[in-house]
């Protein structure tokens, strides 16, 4: 009697909650743009346009096809799966890159004796139980929970207002042209790219659910949310912003009269923790998705352990320590993910109009 | 079933076995309240810490004659290292998490503040808003004031600074105020306070900073008159000495200054207009005050007065080379390009940087008296 | 069955074998035929076998009783006997026939214990199928009102009555609940509290998934709802499914009492939920990792107040949660003359000796004792409560403030995956449906209900025409014109 599928509302929760969980990653732009970083998602959404269009066409090609599906359908066979796995290394390595973020946070500002090791470890296994329970408890379970978070985070921001000055943003705009592009290609490719992962749900949603408008509706959101993000940090922390590891943290911690509405830090650090968590857990589930695809398996609830503990050893690894994911993030990473949130998509949608083509020679250019 | 439970057991190792690390029983916590710096001997520090006895803070607790707190001090290298000597001694940890003030002796402002800047810029525990003083002599002198109505010196401290007052000369500067100015081509300015006798404590000017080292003081006046430029200035009650050895004191209610930047031809200059409207406290000889004639000539003096103040402030923050206006940021917002080259030699440019004032005052009522009592 | 009387009273007492409380009352047909009385004595009503069954026969007329049945085999007979009807043998005829002469003790319709209203009616179910079937018909006087007899239990054969509007609840939903009820094969059933476990969608969650309720118009409300109740002989609770976790902040006076009051009320209980579940893991969290979180006064106290005892703050909590725990269920099970004994010994004596000895800190005696009061707002949840306070405890006292909200966000994936008979539980926080949390959360003008609950699937969507207010105060004189 209950539904087994994803309603339009409860996909964009979802989204928007993968999205939000960026909140980790303001310093790989802020360090770089400094006062202009607010200006950033707006660049950067502009950037990442053709992967939008990309899920708009692909979404109106294929509807209710997930992302794994629409590879096999566009490249075959051997092709589909040779594609999946690519975006499985992709998407296990964006789960990773977002579970050391989260540790890191955790070990520092949270739980400060506590080894990383541990942190990673609790990190996962809360992963682990949210899919275990399912994509679609968790996507019925996101709804409330992002209403929430965004109330949450408009009071943080209302809060701040007092003490901002908004003499923080100027001069806006005189930076050299290069620390625009680099910095909205940081956004494109890292915060924006990797709500590319959604399209895999696409197979699980409604009939009613219109792929191209959800993602279009939650990366606005997400747009938004990203510029009080950045306006936040710029006109609480000023010049500072580009000192500070987790400025949009530092900017909390400085809210607050030293009486009793003080700590407000506090909801943000919740804010922080559930996005980025759900970040993990929705880059985590969408590989294991691959997985199965890959190898054809009947459910990937096997691998669901194994995995995590994978990924909680290899983001140990993986860096050489947690403050090197600042310095990979900004000079390596965005040209890695850009060959998979642009490139590979765009290849597909190429590959997919020419294919829609040939079928139908008489209907023209219309799909 | 056993499988799943063996795991989980497996899982909860790590937790049960090793104890928590982050836990803390409060009770093994010093909770530091304040951290005084001074210079030591071959360039160490003297950090003393305040830190406070819960159960004489708390709300009921006992008589008067106890000390809610007490002060540790301890010599060497690096700040950090003096922490951990006091966890030595203390047998408890420092918990940072609750300080209300640093406090920093002039030698070691003298000397620069990197490095304490450092130590509690990385330190996650303590907040980016605590004010910081600096103290005219020692700080671990300062740190064990008298107390009349706080039950920390700290708080006494704080008190001082708060900007509730209406009166001030000096305003509540924070760490991530002064950050924010040293790592900018504007001064940075602290609070000074003076310990006078019989447990006074006075608020001596501000001292200046070049980045992180103190290069010289300004005084009340002089302080005043900075806070009025730069648009900081809540209001207050000056003074004028009259020719004929007579005193005219007005309160000011309300200062506003614009400064605006000016660009011609590549010539950078400042106009800065400052209006002020004041209240006349108490006056020994300017004639009657209700006639438009007196209340001109009061405004005019006033004019002259804060003018001559303002200029002087200019004057000697040029002399210390230290840009405590934010003239940098202010013409840099406005004309970003024209002033790129002269930004980056602004240690040089500012002393050459023409600034012209004026100053516009308003006199609102005389009190509540018509005519002169006399 | 024989033919015989005397052989078939034979065969009854060998199966009864001489219980005391099996009574034979033969006699003889004024023709001459023998004919005999069977009954369970205490079961029956004497009076109405002497006056409107044996008195009958003896004069040659037919019995009248108002219910009777026929019985072909000793077990039918046996059967009905033991539900305290009447079997009547009579010479020459192979089968017998049984009355209705029901007339076991009961209670009478008291007010519940468990749900007391200030204001609102205050019947109460017994232990009676017979009288609770008849409450529940007195509030629903519709034909639409289905009652299905099942009967469970191999040695128990306790009769059942499942209840439902045909033409509002989903007859999916039905089939639903009557195959699970059809697949339990067990001894006895004693109480109603037994088929929950059989039927729930998850028997080993803390949470309760069906709900159990002893008011016969909270019953009567549900049904309107669409869902459907199982009443159980023996029992005065009675089981509604399928339930959505709101439920247990819900009171029946809510829609007695004023909107905003009503709202306000629902607002305290969900908020008394989570003081309850989560308040003694966030202070330990807060004190023990998270100190900068504590406003500086406070944090003095607590830490003069630590400075003296003896043990860990996790313990002390850990120990206080336990003696809390050992009081409630004491004044439960206390005799109540000396329950009032128990609270104050256990309140004032206790806690207050036990802070003064500096055996535990006062603020850890508030926070508990907070905690536990909270719990009582919603005695429902408050038996999952009490037990994932334990484990949000642990959570907080290991991890501090990070496993306390991971282990919270745990548990709320938890109860979202949960479903009572196919509908989801915690409808309609997850999934989200805003226009119905009108009538969860808070709660809305009844002029603003229109629609029954989405998730129960009901054949008829609206509950009554959408109410007007306008057309209400039409033609009423205005005040201050003319009259």
């Amino acid at each position: 009697m209950s539904e087994k599928k994803l309603t339009k509302w409860q996909f964009i929760s979802i989204g928007v909650f993968f999205m939000m969980g960026t909140i980790l990653h303001t310093s790989f732009v802020s360090a770089i743009a400094g006062r202009d970083a607010w200006l950033i998602p707006i660049m950067g959404f502009v950037m990442f346009l053709p992967t939008l269009i990309f899920c708009w066409r692909i979404g109106n090609m294929f509807p209710n096809t997930g992302l794994y599906e629409i590879n096999e359908l566009v490249f075959g066979n051997i092709g589909g799966r040779i594609v999946t796995f690519l975006y499985f290394l992709f998407f296990l390595n964006v789960a990773t890159l977002n579970h050391v973020e989260m540790s890191a946070f955790s070990a520092t500002y949270l739980l400060r004796g506590t080894p990383i090791v541990v942190c990673g470890i609790m990190i996962v296994m809360a992963a682990v139980y949210a899919i275990k329970k399912g994509i679609i408890t968790v996507g019925r379970a996101s709804g409330a929970l992002v209403i929430l978070m965004l109330v949450l985070n408009a009071i943080s921001f209302i809060q701040a207002i007092p003490q901002m000055d908004i003499d923080f943003t100027a001069p806006a705009m005189v930076q050299s042209p290069g620390v625009y592009a680099r910095s909205s290609h940081i956004s494109s490719t890292i915060m924006y790219g990797e709500g590319l992962a959604l399209m895999v749900f696409a197979g699980r949603t409604g009939k009613k659910v219109n792929m191209g408008k959800s993602m279009l509706i939650i990366m606005l959101i997400a747009m938004v949310y990203m510029i009080q993000i950045h306006l936040r940090e710029v006109l609480l922390l000023g010049p500072l912003v580009q000192f500070t590891r987790l400025p949009s943290l530092e900017a909390a911690r400085m809210t607050g009269k030293s009486d009793t509405v003080s700590r407000t830090e506090s909801i943000y650090s919740l804010i922080m923790l559930l996005c980025s968590l759900f970040r993990v857990l929705i880059s985590f589930f969408v590989s294991l998705s691959a997985l199965r695809k890959v190898f054809r398996l009947k459910t990937y609830q096997a691998l669901v352990v194994p995995m995590a503990a994978f990924i909680a050893a290899y983001s140990l690894y993986a860096l050489e320590s947690p403050e090197d994911s600042y310095f990979y993030a900004v000079n390596t990473t965005p040209f890695i993910w850009a060959l998979f949130t642009f490139v590979l998509p765009m290849f597909t949608l190429v590959i997919a109009v020419i294919k829609r083509k040939a079928k139908l020679p008489d209907r023209g250019g219309a799909v | 079933m056993k499988k799943t439970a063996s795991i989980l057991l497996a899982l909860c190792m790590p937790f049960l076995l090793s104890g928590c690390w982050s836990s803390e029983e409060i009770t093994t916590l010093a909770i530091v309240m304040g951290i005084g710096v001074d210079a030591a001997a071959d360039g160490e520090y003297e950090v003393t810490v305040q830190i406070a006895q819960p159960s004489n803070l708390k709300f009921m607790s006992g008589g008067d004659n106890q000390d809610a707190y007490f002060n540790a001090s301890s010599t060497g290298i690096g700040i950090q290292q003096q922490m951990h000597q006091f966890e030595t001694e203390l047998s408890r940890e420092i918990y940072n998490g609750h300080m209300e003030m640093i406090v920093i002796g002039k030698e070691a402002a003298e000397g620069g503040l990197e490095q304490i800047m450092d130590y509690f810029y990385r330190e996650s525990e303590a907040r980016f808003n605590i004010p910081i003083v600096i103290a005219d002599g020692k700080a671990s002198d300062l740190l064990d004031v008298e107390l009349k109505l706080e039950r920390l010196p700290v708080s006494r401290l704080a008190g001082m600074l708060s900007t509730n007052r209406v009166d001030m000369v000096v305003r509540k500067i924070t760490m991530d105020d002064f950050l924010r100015n040293a790592v900018s081509n504007s001064s940075a300015t602290l609070p000074i306070i003076e310990q006078l006798e019989e447990g006074a404590l006075e608020t001596k000017g501000v001292a200046v900073f070049d980045k992180y080292k103190m290069v010289g003081e300004l005084d009340q006046e002089q302080a005043r008159s900075m806070l009025i430029l730069t648009n900081k200035y809540g209001g207050g009650i000056a003074t004028i000495e009259l020719p004929d050895n007579g005193v005219f004191t007005f309160e000011i209610t309300k200062s506003s200054a614009s400064v605006k930047p000016e660009c011609e031809n590549g010539e950078l200059s400042v106009n800065a207009e400052v209006y002020l409207e004041f209240r006349v406290s108490d006056v020994s000889e300017i004639g009657e005050l209700y006639s438009d004639e007196a209340r001109h000539n009061a405004e005019k003096m006033v004019n002259a007065a804060m003018f001559e103040r303002l200029a002087d402030v200019i004057t000697r923050s040029r002399e210390l080379n230290a840009d405590v206006f934010d003239f940098a940021d202010i013409i840099y917002c406005r004309y970003p390009r024209e002033s790129e080259s002269s930004i980056k030699n602004w240690d040089e440019e500012f002393r050459n940087l023409p600034v012209s004032i004026s100053v516009t005052s308003k006199m609102y009522s005389s009190g509540a008296v018509l005519k002169n009592i006399q | 069955m024989s033919e015989s009387v005397e052989k078939n009273i034979q065969r009854m007492e060998a199966m009864f074998r001489g219980d005391r409380d099996f009574v034979v009352r033969e006699f003889e047909l004024p023709d001459g035929t023998k004919a005999a009385v069977i009954f369970i004595d205490g079961l029956v009503n004497a009076k109405v076998i002497s006056e409107h069954v044996i008195k009958p026969l003896m004069r040659g007329r037919p019995v009248n009783v108002s219910e009777t049945g026929s019985a072909f085999s000793d077990e039918e007979a046996a059967k009905a006997m033991l539900s305290g009807d009447t079997v009547v043998f009579i010479d020459g005829i192979g089968s017998a026939e049984y009355y209705n002469t029901k007339g076991f003790p009961t209670r009478q319709v008291s007010e519940p214990e468990t749900e007391t209203v200030i204001r609102g009616p205050r019947e109460g179910f017994t232990e009676s199928l017979q009288m609770n079937t008849a409450l529940v018909r007195r509030k629903l006087k519709t034909t639409h009102l289905r009652m299905e007899l099942i009967q469970i239990g191999e040695r128990s054969k306790t009769a059942m009555c499942l209840c439902w509007l045909d033409d509002v609840a989903n007859p999916e939903l039905i089939d639903e609940v009557r195959r699970r009820l059809e697949l339990i094969d067990v001894d006895g059933v004693l109480s109603s509290g037994y088929i929950e476990e059989y039927i729930e969608d998850a028997p080993y969650s803390v949470f309760q998934t069906i709900g159990s309720t002893e008011k016969p118009d909270v019953v009567a409300g549900k049904l309107l709802e669409g869902r459907c109740a199982l009443l159980v002989d023996g029992t005065p609770f009675a089981l509604t499914m399928p339930m959505l976790f709101v439920e247990n902040f819900h009171s029946p006076e809510d829609y007695a009492i004023r909107p905003y009051f009503a709202t306000f009320l629902r607002l305290i209980r969900f908020a008394a939920f989570f003081v309850s579940l989560a308040l003694p893991a966030f202070y330990v969290a807060l004190v023990n990792f998270h100190q900068e979180l504590i406003p500086a006064p406070l944090l003095y106290t607590i830490a003069s107040a630590s400075e003296g005892t003896p043990f860990s703050l996790t313990v002390e909590t850990a120990v206080m949660l336990l003696t809390f725990e050992i009081l409630r269920e004491a004044g439960v099970r206390l005799p109540r003359p000396a329950g009032q004994a128990v609270s104050i010994v256990g309140a004032l004596v206790m806690g207050q000796a036990a802070i003064e000895a500096g055996v535990v800190g006062a603020p850890v005696v508030i926070v508990i004792a907070l905690s536990a009061m909270s719990g009582f707002v919603s005695p429902t949840a408050s038996n999952a409560v009490a037990v994932l306070r334990w484990l949000l405890l642990l959570a907080a006292s290991l991890t501090g403030g990070f496993g306390l909200v991971m282990t919270l966000l745990c548990v709320y994936l938890h109860l979202t995956s949960l479903t009572s008979i196919g509908a989801p539980y915690l409808h309609p926080i997850a999934p989200l449906s805003p226009r119905e949390l009108g009538d969860t959360i808070v709660r809305i003008p009844v002029e603003m209900m229109i629609n029954r609950p989405s998730p129960f699937h009901t054949l008829d969507k609206r509950r009554k025409a959408p109410y007007n207010r306008a057309t209400f105060t039409e033609g009423l004189p205005n005040e201050g014109s003319e009259p």
